[in-house]
């Protein structure tokens, strides 16, 4: 019983991902192919890429909701550059710096004021919005040389698109810097006890601003495969996108109160939400319905999360009590 | 007579001041190499100040003291650390969602200094737990411990590090007598390897078995400094609470007589078979140490915590409580410890206060009339005496007595019958001290019973009729006014663990 709840508890996800495939994969035709298969994952490479440096803040104890903003600025911005003459891999490197410039500002602003992220990178969302707007005058640039259409339309091998390479290579660099370097580890730690991680000697203040670094030079690798896949910068092309990140990052066992996350887990939940989205489209539901069943997963998943947390606290203290009693029965029996 | 032995840490004239409290006065002590020193004291005696003192977490107003050859007059977190002082505390300093290796380098890390070599790290760990004799996976999570392992990682990491000084707060509580033995196997072998051990503990026994010299503190002095062997437990008692009474209290006129409330066999929330009655009109008194349960105790009866087992009875009739809403309806109030944040809201009026939980009986077909809101205002603020320019004033301009008139108005105007005090005067200047004692006085002739929680012996002795006693979550002992059984002695004995 005990070993089939602790199963149950580790593979929840990949549990319900299975489901939700068979379930397509049975009541869609034509969602089993390769083709399609391949169609899902290149739909979902902006969604991993994202959600592997929006993971990194949201363990570090952060968040960023100013993502979509930045996409549709960045690609836009990149985009503006090559038409105006800027070498396309000088305007992809200009609208990465861009990227992580508007992130470690996000960052600073939050670690400094001491202002709730939610707050700061809501009104940053705005903000960037309104930026974007100002200097497309709201609409999508186009002219992008077809050298550009690589990254995100091109294949390898004439089957495997570009963009699921890239967005592999983002999640095994994603898992490195998590599990393997000094500076991943601090970020469980500052999210977890950010108290105990300062009195350990470190400074847990820059190790929240870099999670913020890391994860603007994801956002803008994010936006030029965005705007290669579309073939343009469009104002708009990132609306919507946080709350995907958001809900692909919970669904894989980020917890919302930071220190807590794999990135295989990460890797799951954006499968999950590429499934579901794509299947749907293959199953012909309209994108309002989409809309409503992603947002109906993000209540669920956080609401099983937060349930989940809550009777594990209370399981502590149960045990925390037992130990007193035994206690008092041993000092009993040595009188 | 103690020429050979050399000084790791000495603090000379320590003062420390908060606004109306001398929290140290004139602190002067000196700790050996490799001795362990036992610091005891009230919960309130200065204990913490001082040891936060000598951490950085807080600066002395005057005074220095010296780790090793050099001195300070202020230290920051960090550098006290680099000095070779480490703290356990109370509350624990651990990371929970990283390993049990991570934890003892946290800081640390073994690597080329950008990625981290877990498998070096996990063979220290495993050859640190060895010597230490601990018997804890490095690979497990750290809130998937036991609180008695985490304490044992707390004390492994401190270990594992350079060490002067060790200070550990009640590091015995959360342990098991078995984790107990393994501490003190630990603490000997820290001390032959010259470690001063600073030990804060409530557990006269421990303190007999483990120390070799006590300093014993009472409001912010430094009583005495006593070879261990020179002491025994009666002796030690009497320097913790030795003191005369400051305060005067109102006579206590009633002689309570029919029950109002009575508790059987109450369990949960880490007590234990806990029985007791309060008379109509009674003052009982709570004592015990930090963490004996007063507070928990308190909580189960308000309905704040789940009651596992046991019954409670309201003038002779069974009730339940499963909420603190219930509680009140049944007119059991709590004014709780924390008045600024828990009891009265400082941004709203006396009115709005007062009004708060009562505008059921206050509105008529959920509107809330004007006349009776005034009139039940009125009433309080002229029955509790509450000194204020006018109903409409802020409470945060009140002083500390009147604000907790205010708390204790709410409830009466709901017709409250019981009244749970968490320590009612602390944070409270003298003048008002005496003000509540009166109210307190008044209220029990009104026929309203009162538990009181306190710290303060002379609080308890002075106003209660009774006193229970707690210890680790149980009652050690009930002393009765009338029987003439009240002494400071006799409540410590009770108290403190054998």
């Amino acid at each position: 019983m005990d070993m089939l709840k602790k199963f149950f508890n580790k593979f929840t996800v990949l549990i319900l991902l299975i489901i939700v495939i068979a379930y397509f994969g049975i009541t869609a035709p034509g969602f089993m192919t390769i083709g399609n298969g391949m169609s899902l994952l290149r739909q979902i490479a902006v969604l991993g890429i994202l959600s592997t440096g929006f993971s990194m803040v949201m363990i570090a104890g952060g968040l960023d909701l100013s993502i979509s903003s930045q996409l549709s600025l960045v690609s836009c911005a990149t985009a503006m550059m090559i038409v105006n003459g800027v070498p396309s891999i000088l305007a992809c490197i200009g609208g990465i710096v861009i990227a992580v410039l508007i992130s470690t500002f996000n960052g600073f602003a939050i670690v400094t004021t001491g202002m709730p992220a939610m707050i700061c990178t809501l009104a940053m969302q705005q903000v960037l919005q309104g930026v974007v707007y100002i200097f497309t005058g709201a609409s999508p640039v186009y002219g992008l040389p077809n050298s550009m259409k690589i990254i995100g339309q091109g294949y390898i091998f004439g089957i495997v698109p570009i963009p699921i390479i890239i967005m592999i290579a983002i999640f095994l660099i994603g898992a490195f810097i998590l599990n393997r370097t000094y500076l991943g580890r601090y970020f469980y730690a500052v999210g977890s006890n950010e108290e105990a991680t300062r009195l350990s000697g470190l400074s847990s203040k820059k190790i929240m601003i870099l999670s913020y670094v890391i994860n603007g030079i994801f956002v803008g690798l994010a936006s030029i495969v965005l705007m290669s896949r579309i073939a343009s910068g469009q104002p708009l092309a990132g609306q919507g996108y946080e709350m995907d990140v958001i809900t692909a990052c919970v669904v894989g066992g980020i917890a919302f109160s930071g220190g807590k996350g794999k990135m295989l887990g990460v890797v799951q939940g954006v499968l999950v939400m590429g499934v579901l989205s794509n299947g749907l489209g293959v199953k012909g539901v309209d994108s309002y319905t989409q809309l409503l069943c992603k947002g109906i997963v993000l209540i669920v998943v956080v609401s099983i999360d937060c349930l989940r947390e809550k009777r594990a606290k209370s399981q502590k203290m149960v045990i925390s009590h037992e130990n007193k009693k035994m206690n008092h029965q041993k000092e009993g029996a040595a009188e | 007579m103690e020429k050979e032995k050399k000084i790791s840490l000495s603090v000379h004239h320590i003062v420390k001041t908060y606004p109306g409290v001398i929290a140290l006065k004139d602190i002067s002590i000196d700790f050996h190499e490799g001795e362990v020193h036992g610091l005891m004291g009230e919960n309130g005696a200065g204990k913490s100040t001082l040891v936060k003192v000598i951490s950085g977490v807080i600066e002395a107003d005057e005074g220095s003291f010296c780790i090793g050859d050099e001195k300070f007059e202020k230290i920051t977190p960090h550098q006290a650390t680099e000095k070779g002082l480490r703290i356990i505390h109370q509350e624990l300093n651990l990371i929970p969602t990283l390993s049990v290796t991570e934890n003892i380098f946290m800081g640390r890390f073994v690597g080329n200094g950008i990625t981290v070599r877990f498998s070096e790290m996990k063979k220290r760990a495993k050859k640190l737990f060895e010597e230490m004799g601990i018997n804890i996976n490095p690979d497990v999570l750290v809130e998937d411990l036991t609180v008695a392992q985490m304490q044992l990682v707390e004390i492994a990491k401190s270990v594992s590090q350079e060490v002067r000084v060790l200070i550990m707060d009640e590091p015995t509580s959360p342990l098991t007598q078995n984790e107990v033995e393994l501490l003190f196997k630990l603490i000997r072998r820290l001390k032959k390897r010259g470690v001063t051990i600073i030990y804060i503990s409530h557990r006269l026994s421990e303190i007999f078995e483990m120390t070799d010299r006590v300093t014993v503190m009472r409001d912010g002095e430094k009583i005495a400094t006593e070879k261990t062997e020179d002491l025994d437990r009666e002796t030690l008692i009497n320097l913790m609470v030795g003191r005369t009474l400051k305060e005067t209290y109102p006579p206590r006129s009633i002689v309570p007589q029919t029950e109002a409330l009575r508790v059987e066999h109450l369990c949960g929330n880490g007590l234990m078979d806990i029985s007791f009655n309060l008379k109509k009109g009674e003052i009982l008194g709570l004592a015990g140490l930090v963490g004996a349960g007063r507070t928990e105790l308190v909580r189960l009866i308000f309905g704040a915590d789940k009651i596992e087992s046991g019954d409670i009875y309201l003038e002779e009739k069974k009730i339940h409580i499963d909420s603190p809403a219930q509680a009140v309806n049944l007119g059991i109030a709590l004014i709780p410890e924390d008045r600024k944040q828990q009891g009265i809201i400082l941004e709203l009026s006396v009115k709005e206060n007062l009004a708060l939980p009562n505008y059921r009986l206050i509105s008529r077909r959920t509107l809330v009339n004007k006349s009776l809101e005034n009139e039940c205002v009125n009433k309080q603020v002229e029955r509790l005496r509450i000194k204020t320019p006018s109903v409409s004033q802020l409470v945060k301009n009140l002083s500390g007595g009147n604000q907790q008139k205010v708390v204790v108005g709410k409830w009466l105007a709901g017709n409250a019958g019981i009244l749970i005090f968490d320590e009612p005067t602390r944070g409270i200047d003298v003048g008002a001290k005496q003000e509540i004692y009166n109210l307190m006085n008044e209220l029990t002739e009104q026929g309203i019973s009162i538990i009181m929680v306190s710290s303060e012996m002379e609080e308890l002795m002075g106003m209660s009729d009774r006193i229970l006693v707690l210890r680790e979550g149980k009652i050690s002992g009930c002393l009765e006014r009338s029987k003439g059984e009240f002494s400071q002695e006799g409540i410590m004995d009770y108290a403190s663990m054998n």
